[in-house]
């Protein structure tokens, strides 16, 4: 066993640790009106009331994520690993939805999404994330111009 | 073309081998909700106006459930639903005697099984991922 496996082989554990910790989180406190999620648009509504809104204005979607990969190149006389981190804040949630959306507008969420995977390929990617998608919903027609999709 | 045919298929093998990834995904809708559910600290009360919590919605309880979303085939077939997250939402609420969630948060973390070298290049080797869901029961101020 030559010396390249043995790192190899001694980096094995270092991944599955570091990759089995990367987290993101969803959410939107920030912002300063409801993001409906679900069929219940109000208190002491029924299911369904939330499909009974003003008329589509605008679209938002917005994602956060922890990205870590790690690579190695070998130029035949030095071997280099490069380890690249990437983690977004939670506010980024709150940014998209005020960008699109104003005080008046009712904002549904009509889906978040989650996932992560691990690949292996001349290195090892990880990638875990959240992501949230919705409508801007406005009597007003002067707000479609504000509203965009991401 | 019998060549090629096996030069093709030996150069897909070996690129879903060596690009090859484990994990899983999942799109909640939240589709049986019962109850109002907000992502920020807002909710719609009964006559569509804005409530918020502290002036006029009051915390009754906490929410929180863990589940693991689990994938299959490099994440591309989906083994999990989300309808217990939503039957455990409804009923925490009915228990708390709430009317709605706030600041709902949704946590995601990778699963350990994903990082499992070589095995996670396998199509059947599963994927997952862990995700928290954390929200606060809400209740009108004025309502007993």
């Amino acid at each position: 066993m030559n010396l390249k496996q043995i790192s190899f082989l001694l980096l094995i554990p270092l991944i599955f640790l570091q990759f089995g910790c990367l987290s993101t989180t969803l959410t939107s406190a920030n912002v300063t009106f409801p993001v409906v999620l679900g069929p219940v648009k109000n208190i002491g509504g029924q299911p369904g009331s939330s499909d009974k809104l003003p008329p589509v204005t605008g679209m938002f979607s917005a994602e956060t994520n922890e990205i870590l990969s790690i690579s190695t190149s070998n130029d035949g006389k030095t071997q280099q690993t490069t380890t690249e981190h990437i983690k977004e804040g939670t506010n980024k949630i709150d940014v998209e939805i005020m960008k699109v959306a104003a005080q008046g507008n009712v904002v549904k969420a009509n889906n978040i999404q989650i996932g992560s995977y691990t690949m292996v390929g001349a290195g090892v990617y990880g990638k875990v994330f959240t992501g949230i998608e919705g409508t801007i919903h406005n009597n007003t027609p002067q707000n479609t111009n504000k509203a965009n999709s991401n | 073309m019998r060549k090629t045919i096996i030069i093709i298929s030996i150069i897909s093998t070996l690129s879903a081998l060596f690009l090859a990834c484990s994990g899983s995904r999942a799109t909640i809708r939240f589709e049986n909700l019962k109850y109002p559910c907000s992502t920020s600290a807002f909710l719609y009360g009964p006559n569509q106006e804005i409530m918020v919590k502290g002036k006029d919605l009051k915390t009754v309880g906490f929410f929180q459930y863990e589940k693991k979303y689990w994938g299959i085939l490099w994440s591309a077939v989906r083994l999990s639903d989300s309808k217990d997250v939503m039957q455990k939402m409804n009923q925490d609420i009915k228990n708390y005697n709430g009317e709605g969630i706030i600041n709902l948060t949704v946590v995601a973390e990778t699963h350990k099984i994903n990082n499992v070298i070589p095995l996670n290049v396998l199509p059947i080797w599963p994927g997952a991922t862990n995700v928290k869901f954390y929200g606060e029961i809400v209740r009108r101020n004025n309502v007993n």
